[in-house]
């Protein structure tokens, strides 16, 4: 059976497209058959990190949400740009980068009931084991569709103050929502930090499991989203966890 | 850069536009219990604009004296007015009003507006009515990408000046190589290079840097920046 998992942040800056692209590697770098769709309209980017540049995209999720294509036109595999060869499969639906396109959406809207019959279309189209979607910073109308109807939410944020205040609403509105299973994902912590205590505080101050404490590292921060940091560095103690979440939210 | 401005005798409001993700008001301590009105409830005709302005001038944290005066106008962060100001929750223009009315009932000589991530109506906006854009990156490829559209955007809206800050660059990097590499890429000038700082997570955006830290690099650079921007 397949399993759709959403990613979500409060704040922007948190790494949420990078950990999203990180899980979706891991996983398919087991075997498995991964789709990944960039729903962050207003500000797009994971794409970048599969190494997909803009005039390989011929249409974008906007195509399909206007009429203009059918979801599998704007589905890419982007497999073999990855920096190591992978058994499984990763396919991309990008975001449109245009300024005009991002405009247009915003300005005509769309309708948001599209989103979900793609997604169904894509799970049965390339017979997809986990459906990976990374959403907006903050709560706006996709955020709250993606996250109704998946099975698994994983929530990212820093040990800061205004990700703590944000996270708390995400979290109220997930189990307003219903969601079977959250992770909260605490990233860029920086090493001074007694991780126990930050992982303690932050499972009781929202009464949710903490599915992976990330320390900081500067490899992360030097890869700057050219690639996919698991693949880079497999043995950093980051990847491990990363690994050990991303089975999690998948199984 | 607010703080700072204020510091330096100016009169200044700050305004979260934010209302997807308000988080602004966390830097001057107020919880959303103080916050009895909100620019939400200007929008949404329950308040007049100075009923949800705040003057923190005699609040921050740390023992400075504004020669200014500071004024927060927060977003709400309770979880159901967030969601009411989903698409169609209130109209734009008002929050056009809403400066107009800030600048001549505070008498401010700047008015600071912290948008949204991205592009969005909100942020579109603001810029439509904008003196100067500040447009704050990271040397990050989806920053890259992401910054070359909000340039393009607001050279089509003719706004009269946009400055552009790299931040948290990593000590590792070269600042001077970061600043080339990321001006060839936008193919704009860049302002100011910001380090990462340690002391600025340690924060943990629970106070205000330019205040704790006054003589570090980052505060010096903030201020010119902030001069800079007055200016404008």
């Amino acid at each position: 059976m397949s399993k759709i998992i959403s990613v979500h942040s409060f704040r922007g800056g948190t790494g949420k497209s990078n950990t999203t692209a990180n899980i979706s590697a891991i996983l398919a770098a087991e075997g498995k058959r991964v789709g990944v769709v960039d729903t962050d309209i207003q500000s797009p980017g994971i794409h970048i990190l599969f190494g997909m540049e803009d005039e390989d995209m011929e249409y974008a999720l906007n195509d399909y949400l206007w009429g203009r294509c059918g979801i599998e036109q704007c589905t890419y595999d982007v497999t073999s740009n990855l920096s190591t060869p992978i058994s499984g499969q990763i396919y991309l639906i990008p975001s449109s980068i245009k300024a005009g396109e991002i405009a247009k959406v915003l300005r005509e809207g769309y309708d948001v009931g599209l989103l979900n019959d793609g997604f169904e279309d894509l799970l049965a189209t390339f017979n997809l084991d986990v459906l990976l979607i990374d959403t907006h910073p903050g709560i706006n109308e996709e955020t709250l569709l993606s996250i109704a109807i998946s099975d698994a939410l994983a929530v990212i944020m820093r040990p800061d103050s205004q990700d703590y205040q944000g996270t708390g609403v995400t979290v109220e509105v997930a189990r307003k929502l219903g969601v079977p299973q959250m992770l909260l994902i605490v990233n860029k912590v920086p090493s001074v930090y007694d991780e126990e205590e930050v992982e303690t505080r932050i499972s009781e101050t929202y009464n949710c499991e903490v599915g992976a404490i990330l320390p900081h590292a500067d490899e992360m921060m030097a890869l700057a989203s050219s690639g996919i940091f698991a693949l880079h560095y497999p043995d950093h103690v980051v990847t491990k966890r990363l690994e050990k979440v991303a089975r999690r939210l998948a199984g | 850069m607010a703080t700072l401005l204020a510091v330096d005798s100016l009169r200044v409001a700050l305004v979260d536009i934010n209302f997807g993700a308000p988080a602004l008001h966390l830097f001057f301590g107020l919880t959303g219990g103080e916050l009895r009105f909100t620019l939400n409830d200007y929008l949404w005709g329950n308040c007049d604009i100075e009923d949800s302005a705040y003057d923190i001038s005699r609040r921050l944290r740390v023992g400075t004296d504004l020669a200014g005066s500071l004024y927060l106008v927060p977003a709400s962060p309770r979880y159901t007015e967030v969601r009411r100001m989903l698409r169609g929750g209130y109209f734009i223009e008002l929050i056009g009003d809403s400066f107009q009315e800030l600048s001549e009932k505070l008498d401010l000589d700047v008015l600071m507006v912290d948008t949204p991530t991205g592009l969005n109506e909100e942020t579109l906006f603001a810029i439509s009515r904008a003196d100067v854009l500040t447009v704050v990156l990271r040397p990050d490829q989806q920053d890259y990408l992401g910054t070359g559209v909000i340039l393009e955007v607001a050279e089509r809206l003719d706004l009269p000046r946009s400055l552009v800050v790299l931040n948290e660059v990593p000590d590792l990097l070269d600042r001077g190589t970061m600043r080339e590499r990321t001006e060839d890429s936008l193919q704009h000038a860049v302002t100011a290079v910001l380090p990462h700082a340690d002391e600025m997570l340690g924060l943990a955006s629970s106070a205000l840097f330019a205040l704790h830290y006054p003589e570090h690099p980052i505060t010096l650079s903030l201020k010119d920046l902030a001069a800079e921007i007055a200016r404008s």
